[in-house]
């Protein structure tokens, strides 16, 4: 018989439930200290940047997200020149707020390598809630979501967004943002080392 | 009187242990009533009628065993060919596995092999099956990565998928990765049908089992055999003759019993994914055999009919005609707008109640001056309601049209019929068996000017009125047509109201052979949210008949019992998913 | 000698109350303001002639403008949003009830500025006298209570009559906690009427002027501070400051119209000025609440060195001295008011029962032994140490 071994998966030791004290019952203590936090906060330089005429154009320039971060989609390209997507649906069969709108037909003759491409693609952008399932669904990794944020717009057609405009967003942002690409091994100066320190 | 018994010879040996242990002997099989056979199916017993059933497979899916299959089909003769429908047998006597696979690498003692469900006959004196076991698992796993090796992975463009049974066991059974390491063997896909008319069957010949599904369904039903397997090995293909096309009547049934993506209808190929589809068992309304279908809807849109198994009726299939008869429901030259006083309107309410008032107003007349064609593609509830109409309005000049029939269609195991009305025996039934030979004698009152009024309801798609009606239809003072497409007949009316299609509405038609069967609403009905039988329950208000509602389709019928003693105590849901013959 | 009376008196009427009618979209501003300075954001900043493409940024001024002067013409741009919008009413609500009960939420906070003393008498010339205060009733505190009860009835009201069930819970809410703190309340005030010897807030703002022995142990100096009944009633003025918060439905005790889980609570089903009403209500009670407090506790008017101004034989030192008692009343009001925001975008909510726990088993018991320890130092009936107020100042311009 071996020696029992102690259990070589110890669990960690789960914080006892403690009886609070008076004090801290009467919480008047803990109130006085959240107020004071918060009057720290009163004095503080606000987060919100401040941007205007120009940069609105272009916030990226202000203000990078970080990775990961989901903002209005956009179509990719394939070497030919023709958009990615293979009109399977799956993203629109993904979205859960069915934003997302394809009408499949037959590829054109020239296109040799697929049989399928999408008539119509739209997505209607009020509607959507930037989950990006549909990002993580595409197979041909067709759609992604852009880190651009700002969503707003003057009429409500102009957040249905059509192929040609999803593909023009796709110039703009998967060609200038090409060291900014969404995946941990390509975001830039972050070494698989320094991603899996980071949490 | 000894009672000791002579000791019995000392059982022999068990063969060496192949794999898992064999499991400790059976109980002896409980004794079956006459006629019947014990069928031990994973330790529990059933009585079966041998008789009833083709092959073991048919017996294990109707006690709910869910045994997979690919070759197999209920309509067609088992082939036995892909091995997935392989469960355990063991004998009876002994209780070891019959033959079993080896899994534990050790040489074969015996033949091992599984029992192909679907090739192997029931045997009366009882069986003993198991269906789930690790043996069972595992073969049905390895022949699924069988087929997996040169099935393409293109299942995101894949029309089928979302209704693939290679997916659906590939879920179950197969295998996260593939182990084959060399290139897939290619084969381009193919045109089956001619590539010039516009509608046939394409085949992607590298998503193709060779279940040979289809070339069995082409010589057993349709009779025609135009497909069959060449080439060898994993070479081998579906093909056809060269020079000649696959163009029968029946071809669209090989897409239904495809069970991979292989054979697709060029006509439907890419509108529609499968897993949008709602999903409404209904009827057939292209001819008068009434073969039982499911229609796929998406949203607001039929995308597809496919046959659904009536074995009194239809069996498994349906013909193309019916197929690809239902573009019209969505359709740019549908009806959807009503059109009184020569201006359109969606006040349907507004222009069935004028309707109602102006025929009473001819009846108040003269009741003989106001008459009604129908036709048989009206439901048996919208057929009554008309009649209601007409006995409140006292008059007896009720004709009907019909689409006109063509010749029969015989096919070894399918027959296409000429009659193309759904509900001619329906509309006897409300109006007795000489209906349609009164429509001359309307059109020669219309003609004399005796009648003035007439109430046209038609919603039939396809339908050419012959000269002599539209002729006599100018004659007419006041014409109400109700129909589904515009045409000749909704350009003559004086006040136009909207039909419902087949797709629309709820109610019931009876098929050449005196079965009522159920039409299911699917979609919304176009036409101002009214189907026919909202609408002639409007007209039947606006004519101020004392105790008109509006009722449902169900209401109706059920209600109908009362004047059709044939009818007496049938309801809607009595007549379930696969009908009622009349009278029986 | 009656006419001029009249006219000062209606002056004094319309200062009190169309000043706190007109501070109360400029609260709203403010408390969006602050919730933003506390979450380190910029709050509303594009109405009014500082921030983005304004008037003062057309012309240069960039920099540090914006989070300064940027939006304060937002309130105005929210009063003319609530008045123009459409009206809506419910097709099953109880009409005559809806319609009501925004005025139940509105008037009796607004009726609670009829007895607080905003500011010292001003002797005008010699015998005439004009208070800062709309009647001094003798009643005082108890008007107030009386009628701060009524507000109960439109947060009830409007629950109800909408006929939907998110305001018929808020309106149960509203109804059981208004009740529940009222009760602490009124014992906490106890105490207070005991230690002043006056339900006239007149008199308690007096007093606390003066300085004196409120406690019967403490003799402390009117010209400093100390005579406040902060320091004389410490305990009080922490429940009472609870109490009000309650009583007013703000954060941590805003159960009635918590947004997570009774959308708006009873107003979810009023839109224009209906719910404008019910909104301006609960900013007038927040402030009828601030005056009662700084009545009681703070000293009203009073502030250190007014006894030094006062005592000047100059007019108009004398006007300088109730002016500047006026916006030091102001201020203390404000001050509570802007402690309620900063609790609010401090604290998170009670749950029910949690609610009830404290203002039953907590502040209940708390008061009541408050109640018991003021009556026991009170018991000897120490000599006052100064004398009552001159009522014979006071009759010419009773309101009764």
């Amino acid at each position: 018989m071996t020696a029992q071994t102690p259990n070589p998966t110890p669990q960690s030791p789960r914080k006892e439930q403690r009886t609070l004290t008076w004090a801290e019952r009467l919480y008047l203590p803990e109130v006085l200290r959240g107020l004071r936090n918060t009057w720290r906060h009163l004095f503080r330089k606000p987060f919100t940047i401040d941007y205007d005429g120009t940069e609105r154009a272009s916030p990226l320039k202000y203000h990078t997200p970080r990775p990961g971060y989901r903002g209005e989609h956009y179509l990719k390209k394939d070497e030919d020149g023709h958009v990615k997507c293979v009109a399977c649906f799956m993203c629109a069969a993904a979205c859960p707020a069915e934003c997302i709108h394809i009408e499949a037909a037959p590829t054109p003759p020239d296109w040799k390598d697929r049989e399928r491409y999408p008539v119509r693609f739209e997505i209607d952008l009020l509607r959507c809630i930037y989950c990006g399932y549909c990002e993580e669904a595409c197979p041909v990794d067709a759609i992604a979501l852009s880190p651009t944020y700002n969503l707003c717009s003057v009429t409500r057609e102009e957040k249905i967004y059509n192929c040609e405009k999803l593909l023009a967003d796709g110039e703009r942002y998967g060609l200038s943002l090409s060291t900014h690409r969404y995946r941990p091994d390509g975001v830039p100066g972050a070494t698989p080392a320094a991603q899996g320190s980071a949490h | 009187m000894s009672t000791e018994t002579p000791s019995a010879p000392a059982p022999a040996a068990p063969p060496a242990p192949l794999g898992p242990l064999p499991k400790p002997p059976l109980g002896p099989l409980p004794k079956p009533p006459p006629g019947l056979m014990t069928l031990r199916v994973n330790g529990k017993d059933h009585f079966i009628d041998p008789r009833k059933y083709r092959t073991l497979i048919e017996a294990l899916h109707e006690l709910g065993y869910p045994i997979p299959h690919f070759c197999y089909h209920p309509g067609l003769e088992p082939d036995g060919n892909c091995r997935m429908c392989c469960v355990n047998q063991r004998d009876v006597k002994t209780g070891q596995p019959l033959m079993t696979l080896n899994l534990a690498n050790q040489p074969f003692t015996s033949y091992p092999k599984p029992v192909i469900s679907c090739r192997e006959p029931l045997d009366p004196r009882g069986m003993v099956i198991e269906t789930e076991t690790p043996e069972v698992i595992k073969g049905r796993q390895w022949v699924m990565e069988f087929f997996l090796i040169n099935h393409p992975l293109d299942c995101p463009v894949c029309d089928k998928a979302g209704e693939c049974a290679l997916q659906d066991y590939s879920f179950l059974h197969g295998n996260a990765d593939s182990r084959f390491q060399e290139t897939k063997v290619e084969k381009a896909p193919k045109e089956l049908s001619a590539p010039e008319q516009d509608y046939g069957i394409k085949l992607w010949t590298d998503r193709c089992i060779l279940c040979s599904r289809c070339v069995r369904f082409l010589t057993e039903v349709s009779g025609t055999s135009e497909l069959y397997i060449v080439k060898r090995g994993d070479r081998s293909e579906i093909d056809i003759a060269p020079g000649h096309w696959l163009n029968n009547p029946l071809m669209g049934n090989v897409v239904d019993i495809c069970p991979v993506g292989a054979l697709l209808d060029r006509r439907l190929i890419f509108t529609y994914r499968a897993w949008y589809f709602r999903i409404t068992r209904s009827v057939c309304p292209a001819c008068a055999r009434g073969c039982n279908i499911i229609v796929d809807a998406d949203k607001q849109c039929v995308r597809r009919l496919r046959p659904r198994e009536n074995r009194d009726v239809n069996l498994w299939w349906m013909c193309d005609y019916g197929r690809h008869d239902f573009h019209y429901v969505n359709a740019k030259e549908r009806v959807l707008l009503c059109r009184v006083d020569g201006a359109a309107t969606t006040d349907i309410q507004g222009a069935t109640r004028q309707v109602g008032a102006r025929l009473k107003e001819f009846a108040q007349a003269d009741p003989q001056s106001v008459a009604g064609l129908v036709s048989a593609w009206l439901t048996l509830e919208e057929l009554h309601t008309f009649r209601q109409l007409f006995e409140t309005l006292g008059s007896r000049q009720i004709g009907a049209l019909a689409q006109p029939s063509t010749k029969d269609e015989v096919f070894p195991k399918f027959r296409i019929e000429a009659d193309k009305n759904p509900n001619r025996a329906g509309l006897q039934l409300i109006f007795g068996a000489d209906v349609e030979k009164n429509t001359a004698a309307l059109i020669e009152g219309i003609q004399a000017g005796r009648i003035k009024a007439l109430y046209l309801v038609s919603s039939m798609p396809h339908y050419t009125p012959p000269p002599e009606l539209l002729e006599a239809l100018k004659k007419l003072q006041y014409l109400v047509v109700q129909d589904i497409l515009s045409g000749p007949l909704a350009d003559a009316a004086h006040a136009l109201l909207p039909g419902a299609a087949f797709a629309e509405k709820d109610g019931v038609f009876v098929n050449s052979r005196n079965r009522a069967q159920l039409l299911r609403r699917v979609i919304d009905p176009l036409g101002q949210g009214h189907d026919d039988l909202a609408v002639l329950q409007r007209v039947l208000q606006g004519a101020g008949a004392p105790d008109a509602k509006l009722l449902s389709a169900r209401e109706v019928f059920r209600r109908m019992g009362a004047t059709y003693p044939v009818l007496a105590g049938l309801t809607h849901r009595e007549l379930g998913h696969k009908g009622l013959v009349l009278g029986k | 000698m009656g006419w001029e009376l009249y006219v000062l008196k209606a002056v004094a009427v319309l200062l009190i109350f169309g000043g706190v009618l007109s501070v109360v979209p400029f609260l709203v501003f403010f408390e969006r303001k602050i919730s933003a300075f506390i979450q380190d954001r910029v709050g509303p900043n594009r109405v009014g002639l500082a921030g983005p493409d304004s008037l003062l940024e057309a012309f240069g001024f960039r920099k540090g403008t914006r989070r300064v002067l940027g939006g304060w013409l937002q309130p105005l741009a929210d009063v003319i949003k609530l008045f123009t919008k459409e009206a809506l009413i419910p097709a099953h609500a109880d009409r005559p009830l809806y319609l009501l009960a925004p005025l139940f939420a509105v008037l009796p906070p607004l009726l609670a500025f009829v007895v607080i003393p905003v500011g010292q008498d001003i002797v005008v010339s010699s015998g005439v006298l004009v208070k800062l205060q709309v009647a001094d009733l003798h009643v005082g505190i108890l008007f107030v209570l009386a009628v701060a009860s009524l507000s109960a009835y439109g947060l009830a009201f409007g629950g109800w009559a909408s006929n939907s069930k998110f305001p018929l819970l808020g309106g149960v809410r509203a109804m059981a906690q208004m009740v529940s703190y009222e009760v602490g309340m009124v014992l906490v005030i106890l105490a207070l009427v005991m230690s002043y010897d006056s339900v006239s807030l007149r008199d308690m703002v007096s007093r606390q002027a003066a300085g004196g022995t409120l406690l019967g142990i403490w003799d402390c100096d009117g010209d400093w501070i100390w005579g406040w009944g902060l320091f004389h009633q410490p305990l009080a003025f922490v429940l009472f400051a609870i109490c009000a918060l309650a009583e007013n439905n703000r954060l941590p005790f805003d159960l009635p119209e918590c947004e997570s889980e009774l959308v708006g609570g009873y107003h979810t089903e009023y839109s224009s000025m209906g719910f404008g009403m019910f909104f301006q209500g609960e900013y007038i009670a927040m402030m009828a609440m601030g005056g009662l407090l700084a009545t009681m506790f703070l000293g009203g008017w009073h502030y250190p060195g007014y006894a030094w101004l006062n005592a000047s034989d100059s007019l108009l030192v004398h006007l300088l001295a109730a002016l500047i008692g006026l916006a030091v009343f102001g201020v203390k009001m404000l001050g509570f008011v802007f402690f309620a925001m900063w609790v609010r975008w401090t604290l998170p909510r009670f749950r029910w029962d949690q609610l009830m726990r404290v203002g039953w088993k907590g502040i209940i018991p708390l008061a009541l032994a408050n109640l018991v320890l003021t009556a026991a130092l009170n018991l000897p009936a120490p000599a006052p140490a100064h004398e009552k107020p001159d009522r014979n100042l006071t009759a010419v311009t009773r309101d009764r």
